[in-house]
């Protein structure tokens, strides 16, 4: 498979790219997407190409957006939408839920709702904008949930996003988007969705972490590894449905379990991952309490200097470690 | 334009037949066990069907939640409808959505969103994949006056007219929003100016004349379908019932609602079909007894079917 270098924004635009040539019912929705490339940047260049037939500017009225792409995939388009932030993904939370996520179910399966919405989170911007509430979506049955971490996890996930039958929403932190790795160019590369997946082995210690925490998790992993703790990172990049296995068996193995996300700790994904270990057979094999590092339950404050202590760093992963592993 | 005997007739009996339908829903032996309320549209029937008649049959259809006349104008099956209002398995979605939100896409029927104003986007949706697919339909959007009030409505009326969308919003006016008259809930001046401030053209009709509702439905079809974008018919009618099944009806007064009656939209059918169209009464009486027994039928079907089990609770919520 072919490899190039591409930052998280080139990748993404890649996927869109890919998806929009190979079906003409993929229409891509949002603010500016057509001459400005969006908020994100990741349509830019597209309209040459697709023009307004697939690229399609939308005013400011997220939720009639939202519920206009819901629409539009009952009836058989496969749009993706792209919030330019995740304030605007709260005003159009309602058709979310309504309009996307329930009809599949409560027509028993007869009414399918293909579509993506890309919600832009972290990276700053005042309090609103900055926030990421990925539990919130997480909640809320028949909705699916990714946030990957870098390039290659967001051309495939992207990919598998489009081409699902369900709505997913496809959560991208702005502090990555700039970020190059290896992705495979490859039409055909796609991360299918609902499986977490081992970034790294280890015996030690299970850390699972996904978007931007998971950069600060594996900086820490090499550290670690120097001090002969060998971290085994899960990362589950569709946060639901939760592919638990994965971590059960990593568990298994360790008997330790840190779980590191930025988002607010009181009934974040951390919560709901530590519960489901607590509730399982897996329950005996803890040698000592789950540990939980997140961020801190406060809004997102708008300085730069407070704004980058409300997330977990790579020296607090460091240090929760060590606490678990009850080492001073 | 010139109406057929079989077109009057199949108007006449989808009327009767959402008449009987939700008589039988308010009835005490049935919505006693109806879990919740139901929203009743008795006085409404000629809206439904005269704008559901007016649309062509692979036109999508997108309802309000004041929706049995309207799933039933639309060509839904009753008894599964029957079935589904009661919570039964063999209901239309199998006991999962109820009354509130029925739908069938055999009928090119998307169903509902009860969520004030959440069904607006719904169509213009369905309408972006006519346009987007050159199919040439066209979809018809109800919403009461309640929903007006919902920022949802100017957001979906300007996002249509701006991308010239194929849809036909029906605004059912029954001058209230649960048991608040209109001039306490909706400033502008009309639902037409309101409309005409996006550039949509939109008309007032009487909404209790199934005649005047299906030629003004159809006027805007025709328009709609030849690329001229949305359109707006405002239908005035009134809700004989409460606004659900528990409604005590404290806000209106007795004297209004025997003007309404006076103005039942089957009782004013009934004399148009007589004396303007010369149709027999003995044929208007067999479709109305038809009409009964469907109901009927309707309803034996749906008190013998079983509850749905817990396996059809969990059936599947993603599709695969």
């Amino acid at each position: 498979m072919e490899i190039k270098e591409l930052s998280f924004k080139e990748a993404m635009r890649q996927a869109l790219q890919e998806e929009m040539k190979a079906d003409p019912l993929v229409v891509v929705m949002g603010q500016d997407v057509r001459k400005n490339g969006g908020s994100l940047g990741i349509t830019l260049g597209l309209e040459e190409q697709f023009g307004e037939d697939q690229l399609m500017d939308t005013p400011s009225s997220e939720q009639a957006v939202i519920g206009t792409a819901a629409g539009a995939a009952m009836t058989g388009l496969r749009p993706v939408v792209e919030l330019a932030s995740m304030d605007q993904a709260l005003l159009a939370f309602g058709e979310l839920v309504h309009g996307a996520a329930r009809p599949f179910y409560w027509s028993r399966g007869k009414e399918k709702v293909p579509m993506t919405v890309i919600v832009p989170i972290g990276g700053g911007d005042w309090p609103q904008n900055g926030q990421a509430l990925e539990n919130l979506f997480a909640h809320i049955s028949g909705l699916k949930v990714v946030e990957p971490s870098n390039a290659a996890q967001g051309k495939g996930l992207l990919k598998a996003a489009i081409r699902d039958d369900n709505p997913v929403v496809f959560l991208v932190n702005r502090d990555l988007l700039n970020i190059k790795s290896q992705v495979p160019v490859e039409d055909s590369y796609i991360l299918p969705l609902g499986k977490s997946y081992t970034e790294r082995k280890g015996g030690s210690v299970t850390i699972v972490a996904w978007g931007a925490a998971l950069v600060s998790v594996l900086e820490a992993a090499v550290v670690l590894d120097q001090d002969g703790v060998r971290a085994e990172v899960i990362n589950p990049m569709t946060l639901s449905p939760l592919d638990m296995d994965p971590i059960f068996q990593s568990v298994k193995k360790t008997g330790h379990l840190l779980i590191v996300h930025d988002e607010n700790k009181t009934g974040g994904m951390g919560a709901e991952i530590s519960a489901s270990v607590a509730e399982s057979q897996v329950f005996d094999y803890l040698e000592a309490p789950i540990f939980r590092l997140c961020g801190l339950d406060v809004p997102m404050p708008y300085s730069k200097g407070l704004e980058d202590v409300m997330t977990p760093k790579a020296e607090d992963v460091i240090q929760s470690v060590y606490d678990l592993l009850g080492v001073d | 334009m010139k109406y057929t005997e079989e077109l009057l007739a199949t108007m006449y009996y989808r009327m009767y037949q959402a008449r009987f339908f939700e008589e039988t829903l308010k009835s005490s032996s049935v919505s006693e066990k109806i879990n919740g309320v139901s929203h009743l549209s008795i006085g409404q029937e000629a809206t439904a069907v005269g704008a559901c008649m007016a649309m062509n049959q692979d036109d999508e259809i997108v309802m309000s939640f004041r929706n049995h006349a309207q799933a039933i104008a639309s060509g839904m099956e009753i008894k599964g409808m029957m079935a589904e209002v009661m919570g039964k398995e063999s209901g239309i979605n199998g006991g999962l959505s109820g009354s509130a939100h029925l739908s069938d896409v055999s009928v090119h029927n998307l169903g509902t969103s009860p969520a004030p104003g959440a069904a607006y986007p719904i169509a213009c949706g369905a309408a972006l994949t006519q346009q987007k697919k050159k199919t040439g339909q066209v979809v018809l959007c109800f919403g009461g006056d309640g929903t007006l009030d919902e920022g949802l409505f100017g957001e979906s009326l300007n996002l249509a007219a701006l991308w010239k969308l194929p849809v036909i919003f029906v605004i059912e006016n029954n001058f209230f929003s649960g048991a608040t008259a209109i001039e306490h809930h909706f400033a502008p001046k009309s639902v037409a100016a309101l409309a005409a401030s996006y550039g949509i053209p939109a008309v007032t009709v009487d909404g209790n004349d199934v005649i005047a509702v299906h030629s003004a439905v159809t006027k805007a079809r025709a328009k709609t379908a030849d690329g001229e974008g949305p359109f707006v018919v405002e239908a005035q009618t009134y809700r004989l019932c409460g606004y659900d099944t528990n409604d005590l009806q404290l806000y209106r007064s007795v004297d209004e609602q025997k003007i309404w009656q006076q103005h039942d939209p089957i009782n004013l059918f009934t004399t148009t079909l007589i004396q303007d169209y010369q149709m027999d009464q003995a044929v208007l009486e067999q479709l109305k007894e038809n009409a009964t027994r469907s109901v009927k039928d309707a309803l034996d079907y749906a008190e013998n079917a079983s509850d749905p089990s817990m396996n059809d609770a969990l059936t599947p919520v993603y599709a695969k």
